[in-house]
């Protein structure tokens, strides 16, 4: 169930994305939300079906090809796993910074790899960081949700 | 990677898709304006009539250049044996001799540039000269193209050649005026020459022909603008029509205005690289208030800022520039509008941006892909 919820937000992100042009590029990336909450908070760090299935869903409308966003996510989701004893942030402006620095890295990271055949090229840069911002506050709410809603409790506390 | 390229393609159908659901070209989209701009259009026929008869002499037609090759210094025309374009013929631009057609399609030819390696041609001294050796009046040599440039590799007398000596081909006796070569850039035993008409002369170019190219090269086919920017701001979702034939490098255009260019295609859905995107590259000719139209790359640098690479040998005309696609690149027919351009510090500013795209745009589909695949190298 959370699976299904998760990219069906992710669906509905991808969609608005495209439909809010111009202002898109300010809408959060919310594959990359839960894979760091899964990364992160989940005890076998399940995250990396979520990375690359989010990955792909977000990836449609994402500005680099297709393949380059599931694997910037992996990365991300792997950095956020490895580093959780080496930055144990649990309040909210934590999560915050921390989501919206992966938003950052993620879009570096796939920055090398235009999409569809298009040149290589930065995008404007106040609409990204508007949507790394958001990104940052999509996790904080995600990990916030986590503690008042059962289903994704269980699903992150879970060992089996 | 051919699976990386089938996965962009099926990310582009979905992206089609996803672009159908709700209102076109999202939920802000600003009204159209497609704005005319008869000056603009009327200094390009202007300047291509100019053109046509600057290269047209008697017994030569103008033809439009739709690719060149550097790495092999070849051009593809747009005319071909139906327009009585054989082997071997010279091809002409206002500079002098470009090249000759060395292989023909019925509707379109390659031209080897004389800088072309091993390209070969005879030449003679413009002017004839007093004091040679055996009382001779002129000197003649064999010029062999040496992939960027020339040389003088056969003749009786090479040494005899001086720096700035200018050279005519040994073509077409009855050629009014005689075809301009090059000139001697750096004398010695193998002269080097500096050649008169290169890369920055294409766009339009003369051949002999016993009539104007009969089939038009491009068709214009209607695409509908699903979204204006998809990635980040970056790049157009356009829809076309059932059993369209756009492919990537065609170029999309209103009303006479170059848009962008089609990079990516996929079932009954195109995403376009738009003139604004940064690192979008379009190789334009420049109008200025001269005669001079030199060729370059214009490339965007973003937020409507553009660069101009252009060869050191081309000077940038002075005044304001009115930019116009120069052809040569496959897809992208010539002398579409993309505006005029400011200086800006050392960039260029587009006047008026075609911002936003209209509901509606323009591809123009080249109809001989099967030709020009034969035509170019692989």
């Amino acid at each position: 169930v959370i699976f299904l919820v998760a990219a069906m937000t992710c669906g509905a992100a991808a969609w608005i994305r495209l439909a809010a042009d111009p202002f898109g590029p300010a809408v959060p990336w919310l594959g990359l939300a839960w894979t760091l909450l899964f990364a992160r908070h989940s005890r076998r760090a399940s995250f990396v079906a979520m990375a690359l299935l989010l990955g792909l869903i977000d990836g449609i409308v994402a500005p680099a090809a297709w393949i380059a966003w599931p694997a910037a996510y992996l990365a991300a989701g792997t950095t956020a796993f490895a580093t959780r004893r080496v930055f144990p942030v649990r309040g909210s402006t934590g999560e915050l910074a921390i989501g919206a620095l992966a938003a950052i890295a993620v879009r570096l990271i796939a920055l090398p790899f235009p999409p569809a055949g298009l040149p290589a090229g930065g995008d404007a840069l106040g609409p990204g960081a508007v949507g790394a911002a958001l990104t940052g506050i999509a996790t904080a709410a995600l990990v916030a949700l986590s503690g008042s809603w059962t289903r994704l409790r269980m699903s992150l506390a879970s060992v089996t | 990677v051919f699976w990386a390229g089938e996965l962009e393609g099926a990310r582009v159908r979905l992206l089609g898709i996803l672009g159908s659901v709700g209102p076109a070209r999202g939920f802000f989209a600003e009204p159209p304006e497609t704005r005319v701009f008869p000056d603009i259009q009327a200094r390009i026929a202007a300047s291509r009539t100019a053109r046509a008869r600057s290269v047209a002499a008697e017994g030569r037609v103008g033809v439009d250049v739709l690719a060149y090759v550097a790495k092999n210094q070849i051009a593809i025309i747009g005319a071909g044996r139906d327009s009585g374009v054989d082997v071997l013929d010279p091809v002409v631009v206002p500079a002098g001799l470009l090249g000759f057609v060395d292989a023909v399609e019925p509707n379109l030819a390659r031209v080897r540039l004389l800088s072309a390696s091993k390209a070969r041609v005879p030449v003679t001294l413009a002017e004839s000269r007093s004091g040679l050796p055996g009382e001779v009046v002129g000197l003649n040599a064999v010029l062999e193209g040496t992939g960027s440039g020339g040389r003088l590799v056969e003749g009786p007398l090479l040494s005899e050649f001086r720096a700035g000596d200018r050279l005519h081909a040994v073509i077409d006796r009855a050629a009014s005026p005689p075809l301009a070569v090059g000139t001697v850039a750096k004398p010695g035993l193998l002269p080097e020459v500096r050649l008169a008409a290169g890369p920055g002369d294409l766009g339009l170019v003369a051949v002999p022909a016993d009539r104007e190219p009969s089939r038009a090269l491009f068709v214009p086919e209607a695409l509908e603008v699903r979204a204006e920017s998809v990635f980040g701001r970056r790049g157009a979702l356009l829809a076309a029509p059932d059993g369209s034939s756009v492919a990537a490098g065609c170029a999309v255009h209103a009303r006479g205005r170059y848009l962008g260019r089609i990079t990516r295609v996929a079932g009954r859905t195109a995403v376009a690289s738009r003139l604004d995107d940064r690192g979008h590259r379009v190789f334009v000719r420049l109008l200025g208030a001269s005669a001079a139209a030199p060729t370059g790359q214009l490339v965007s640098a973003g937020g409507g800022s553009f660069r101009l690479e252009i060869d050191d040998a081309q000077a940038v005309p002075a005044g304001p520039l009115l930019a116009v696609t120069a052809g040569g690149e496959h897809l992208v027919p010539g002398d579409l509008a993309i505006g005029f351009l400011d200086p800006d510090a050392a960039d260029f500013r587009l006047r008026d941006p075609v911002a936003p795209w209209p509901p509606e745009v323009t591809a123009s589909v080249f109809l001989f892909g099967a030709e020009l695949e034969r035509l170019l190298p692989p």
